[in-house]
C-alpha cells in the first residue's frame, strides 16, 4: 500500500507548537513512523474485534486499544 | 419383476448370507421373522431385524442387535421407521424382510445398501402395497445418503417441487432421506404412499426441510429489501409515467431513463455527473417530465459543476420554454445523468411531488415554471409537509444560507457557499421531512454550486423561494419553481456555451442582480451568521477565487439586487414570471462569474460530489446531519486526509473496517502527534540541534519498541515507505561508486 503520504500535514503537525524545523527527510521517517503506529493500531484493534467475534473493526475496538497504544508509543 | 431384481440383488447377498436356497423361500422367512420381530421387538429394531436376519444366516431368529447398532445412526433410524410402517402395515411380505435381510448390516456398505434398497423397491413396488414403497425409498435414501449428499441440494429441491404434488408425508420423507437418491425419489412419489406411517415419517423430513429452508430463507430475506426498494422505484416510475408528457420524449427519455435508474443509485453515474450535462429545456408540455428532468439535471449538473452549461439553460428557460428546453434538451442526456444521480432521490421527493407535479401542469405554463416546478415538484414534498418553512422563507432567506452552508459543507465548500445558502433557503423551507429536505437541499446546494455564483444564486434563491409560496400554486410549486430557477439559473450561468438570453430583463436584472447579490449575501450572510455565516465567510475566505467570482457576481447582483430584494421582499408571493425574470438577469449576470466559478465549481464541486454521493446515498439521516448550521471550515480539523488514513487502516486491519472509525482514528493521531512532537523536539534539543533529524525519528522509534537491535530502521523503511521514499532514506549503493542520496562526508 504505497501511497502518497502527506508530508506537507506531516510536517505541518510536527511544527504546530514549536518553532522547530524539520530536517530534510524526517518527515519521510515521520511517515515510517505514523505507519508503523497506524499499523499496530490496526492490529491490536483487529484483534480485539475478534474477540467480540465480529469480522469488521468497530470505533469501540479501535478506542479501547487506542489508550493502551499511545501509552505504548511514548518514547 | 422386480422381485427378480431383488432376487439377484438377494442372491449376491446370499451368497453372505447362507441358508437362503430361494428367493421364495428368502421371502417366506423373512415374512415370517418380520412378524416374529415385530410381534416381539420394538418398531425401531424391528426394520433391522429383517436384515440382520439375512446376514445371520437367515435364522428365523431376530437378530436385533444388529438392528439396534444400525439403529444409532440416521439410516438406522429410517429403516426403523420403516420398518415400523412395514409391520404395521403387516403387508409387508417377505420382500422388505428380504431387503432388510439382503442389506448386510454387517457390509453397512453404500453400494450394498443402494443395492438394498433398490432391491427392496424394486421388490416391493411390484409386490408390496404402497406402504412398503415409501418405506423402501427411504431405505434407499438413507443407504444412499452419504455418497449422494452431493445431489441432495438438487434432489432436494426436486422433492420439494414434488411435495406439494405428493399429499404423503411418507414420499416426502422418502425424498428427504433420498435427498440423493432421485430415482427412488420418484418411486416415492408416484407410488402416493398413503402409508399411515406419514407421520412418523414427516418428522426428519420436516427437520431436513428446515435446515434448508432456513438456508433459503436467508436469502430471500436479503433480498426483501431490494425488491422493496425496487418495487417502490417502480411505482414511482410507473407514478411519473402517467405524469410525463409523452411530447416531451427528451425529457422523458431522461425522466425514464433516471426512472429506471432510480432503483438503483447509480453511483456510476458519478463520472457523468461530473461531465457537465447541458441542460436541456424540454419542451414545455411536459412540465412535469421536465421538472424532474432538470430537477435531475440541475441536481446532476449542480454536482458536475457544469455551471456554465446551466447558466445558459437557466436563462433560456426563465424566457423561453422552448429555449430552456432545447437546453434542456442538450442537457437532457447529462441531466439523465445527473436524473441518475437524483433518481433515487428524487424518486423519494418526486413521488408525491409527481403527484403535485401532476396537479400543477396548470400553473406551469409559465416557461420556467418548468424548471419551477422541478422544483416545486421536489419541494412539494417538503413544501407538503411543512408548509411552515414557507413562512420561514422569508425570514429564513439568510438561513437557508446557513442551511445551504451545513449540506454544503459536505458537498461543497468554496464556492457554493452562496449558492448553497439559496438551496438551504430553499430546502430549509421546504423540507422538513429530512429525508425530502435533505434531498432537496442537496439538490439546491448543486444548484448553487453550478450555478458558480454563490451571491447570485443567493438572490435568485430568495426571490424562487418567495415566489414559489407568493405563486397561487402549492407552495410546493413555489418551492419547485424557485427550486428549479435557481438551479436552473446556476446551471445557465456555469454554462459558457449559453448565452443569456436576449430578454431585455436580463441585462437590467443582472446589474440589479449583481448589486443585490452582494447585499444578499451580506444580509443573508448576517442573518446567518448564526449558522452558516461564519462558515460562508470562511468559506470565502477560503476561496480567493470565489470571492473573486463572487465579487464580480456581485456587481452584477447590485444592479439586480435592488430590483431583487424588493422582489425578495415581496416575493414570496410573487408570481413566478417575476422571479423567472429575475432569475434570468440573475443568470445573465452570473454568466461571467460562473464562467470563471466554473473551474472553481468543478474542482470543489468533484470534490464535494464523493461526499456529497455519499451523503445522497446515505439518506436522511446524514442529511439532517448537515442541515446543523454549517460551520467554519477548519483547516486543522483532520489530521491526515481520511482516504489516506483509512485506505492504510484498512490495509493493516485486513479485516473490514467501518468506516465510521475514521474520527476517532483522527483523534488518536492528532493526540500521538502531537506528543510525537513534543519528544521529538527533546531529543533534538538533548542534540543540542534546531531541527528534527532522521536520528531523532529512529530514537524515537527505538524507544516506542518499534526498532529493535535485530529490527534495524531500515527494515522498517523498506517495509513501509513506497520506493520513492526509501530511496531518500537509505543510502542505495550504485554502480561508479555512487551513492543516493548522496552522502556527504
Amino acid at each position: 500500500m504505497s501511497k502518497k503520504a502527506p508530508r506537507a500535514a506531516l510536517k505541518l503537525h510536527m511544527k504546530k507548537n514549536t518553532n522547530i524545523r524539520i530536517g530534510k527527510n524526517a518527515d519521510l521517517m515521520a511517515q515510517l513512523n505514523l505507519l508503523v503506529v497506524l499499523h499496530r493500531l490496526a492490529e491490536e484493534s483487529r484483534v480485539k474485534a475478534f474477540e467480540e467475534k465480529s469480522a469488521t473493526i468497530k470505533v469501540h475496538h479501535v478506542r479501547a486499544v487506542a489508550k493502551k497504544m499511545l501509552k505504548s508509543t511514548r518514547g | 419383476m422386480c422381485s427378480s431384481a431383488t432376487n439377484v440383488r438377494r442372491s449376491m447377498r446370499l451368497k453372505n448370507t447362507p441358508g437362503l436356497e430361494s428367493p421364495g423361500s428368502a421371502l417366506r422367512h423373512r415374512l415370517k421373522k418380520k412378524l416374529h420381530e415385530s410381534a416381539s421387538l420394538s418398531p425401531l429394531p424391528s426394520p433391522k431385524r429383517p436384515r440382520s436376519m439375512v446376514p445371520n444366516t437367515n435364522p428365523p431368529v431376530t437378530v436385533p442387535s444388529p438392528v439396534y447398532d444400525e439403529d444409532m445412526t440416521t439410516r438406522g433410524l429410517l429403516r426403523g421407521i420403516i420398518q415400523m410402517e412395514t409391520e404395521a402395515s403387516l403387508l409387508m411380505s417377505g420382500q422388505p424382510a428380504l431387503q432388510a435381510s439382503e442389506p448386510n448390516p454387517a457390509e453397512a456398505s453404500v453400494s450394498s445398501a443402494g443395492e438394498r434398497t433398490e432391491g427392496l423397491s424394486g421388490v416391493e413396488l411390484s409386490d408390496l402395497t404402497l406402504n412398503t414403497e415409501p418405506l423402501t425409498h427411504v431405505v434407499r435414501g438413507l443407504s444412499r445418503r452419504r455418497p449422494q449428499r452431493a445431489f441432495s441440494a438438487s434432489a432436494f429441491e426436486k422433492q420439494l417441487d414434488q411435495l406439494p404434488e405428493d399429499v404423503s408425508h411418507v414420499s416426502h420423507k422418502g425424498d428427504i432421506s433420498e435427498e440423493k437418491a432421485d430415482a427412488s425419489q420418484d418411486l416415492d412419489w408416484s407410488s402416493g404412499s398413503k402409508s399411515g406411517l406419514n407421520l412418523t415419517l414427516k418428522t426428519p423430513f420436516v427437520e431436513k426441510r428446515i435446515e434448508r429452508v432456513g438456508l433459503q430463507r436467508k436469502v430471500s430475506n436479503r433480498r426483501l429489501p431490494s425488491v422493496d426498494a425496487f418495487d417502490e422505484a417502480v411505482q414511482r416510475c410507473l407514478e411519473q409515467g402517467p405524469n410525463q408528457d409523452h411530447s416531451l420524449f427528451q425529457d422523458g427519455k431522461t425522466l425514464e431513463d433516471s426512472s429506471w435508474q432510480k432503483f438503483t443509485l447509480c453511483l456510476n453515474d458519478v463520472t457523468e455527473l461530473y461531465v457537465q450535462p447541458k441542460k436541456d429545456d424540454t419542451a414545455g408540455p411536459s412540465a412535469e417530465m421536465e421538472r424532474d428532468a432538470e430537477y435531475e439535471r440541475e441536481y446532476e449538473l449542480e454536482r458536475a459543476s457544469e455551471i456554465p452549461d446551466s447558466v445558459p439553460l437557466i436563462q433560456e428557460g426563465k424566457d423561453h420554454e422552448l429555449e430552456s428546453q432545447d437546453d434542456d434538451e442538450e442537457d437532457v442526456v447529462p441531466s439523465s445523468q445527473e436524473n441518475m444521480f437524483l433518481s433515487p432521490e428524487d424518486d423519494i421527493v418526486l413521488a408525491p411531488t409527481q403527484a403535485m407535479t401532476e396537479s400543477l401542469p396548470e400553473s406551469r405554463d409559465v416557461e420556467l415554471q418548468d424548471r419551477e416546478f422541478v422544483e416545486e415538484v421536489e419541494i412539494g414534498n417538503v413544501v407538503e409537509i411543512e408548509d411552515q418553512k414557507v413562512v420561514e422563507i422569508e425570514d429564513d432567506s439568510i438561513e437557508d444560507e446557513n442551511v445551504v452552508e451545513d449540506e454544503v459543507e459536505e458537498v461543497q465548500d468554496e464556492n457554493v457557499e452562496e449558492i448553497e445558502d439559496e438551496e438551504v433557503v430553499e430546502a430549509e423551507h421546504r423540507t422538513e421531512n429530512p429525508d425530502t429536505s435533505q434531498y432537496l437541499e442537496r439538490i439546491t446546494r448543486r444548484a448553487h454550486r453550478s450555478e458558480g455564483g454563490g451571491s447570485v444564486l443567493g438572490i435568485p434563491a430568495a426571490t424562487r423561494v418567495t415566489k414559489s409560496f407568493g405563486a397561487g400554486l402549492n407552495p410546493r410549486e413555489k418551492d419547485l419553481l424557485d427550486f428549479i430557477d435557481g438551479n436552473r439559473d446556476l446551471q445557465d450561468f456555469s454554462d459558457e456555451e449559453r448565452e443569456p438570453p436576449g430578454s431585455p430583463e436580463f441585462p437590467q436584472l443582472h446589474p440589479a442582480a449583481e448589486l443585490s447579490t452582494p447585499e444578499q449575501r451580506s444580509q443573508q450572510h448576517e442573518a446567518s451568521l448564526a449558522e452558516e455565516d461564519v462558515p460562508e465567510f470562511e468559506e470565502d475566505d477560503d476561496a480567493p477565487e470565489e470571492l473573486n467570482q463572487s465579487e464580480e457576481e456581485e456587481e452584477l447582483m447590485d444592479s439586480g439586487s435592488a430590483s431583487q430584494s424588493p422582489e425578495l421582499a415581496q416575493e414570496e408571493e410573487e408570481e413566478e414570471d417575476d422571479d423567472d425574470d429575475a432569475l434570468s438577469a440573475e443568470l445573465s449576470v452570473k454568466t461571467p462569474a460562473f464562467v470563471r466559478q466554473k473551474r472553481v465549481f468543478t474542482s470543489s464541486i468533484e470534490q464535494a460530489m464523493p461526499t456529497a454521493l455519499k451523503e445522497v446515498n446515505a439518506g436522511p439521516a446524514p442529511q439532517v446531519a448537515k442541515r446543523a448550521p454549517r460551520q467554519k471550515r477548519q483547516t486543522g480539523v483532520d489530521v491526515l486526509p481520511k482516504s489516506y488514513v483509512m485506505s492504510m487502516f484498512k490495509h493493516f486491519a485486513k479485516t473490514r473496517v467501518a468506516s465510521d472509525i475514521y474520527p476517532a482514528i483522527n483523534e488518536i493521531l492528532k493526540k500521538y502527534f502531537e506528543r510525537l512532537a513534543d519528544d521529538l523536539e527533546a531529543y533534538s534539543t538533548h542534540a543540542k540541534r534546531k531541527t528534527i533529524e532522521v536520528e531523532d525519528f529512529e530514537l524515537l522509534m527505538r524507544r516506542q519498541g518499534f526498532v529493535t537491535d535485530s529490527t534495524p530502521v531500515n527494515i522498517l523503511i523498506e517495509k513501509y515507505l513506497p520506493l520513492e521514499y526509501r530511496k531518500l532514506l537509505i543510502p542505495v549503493a550504485t554502480s561508479g561508486n555512487k551513492v543516493i542520496p548522496k552522502q556527504r562526508r
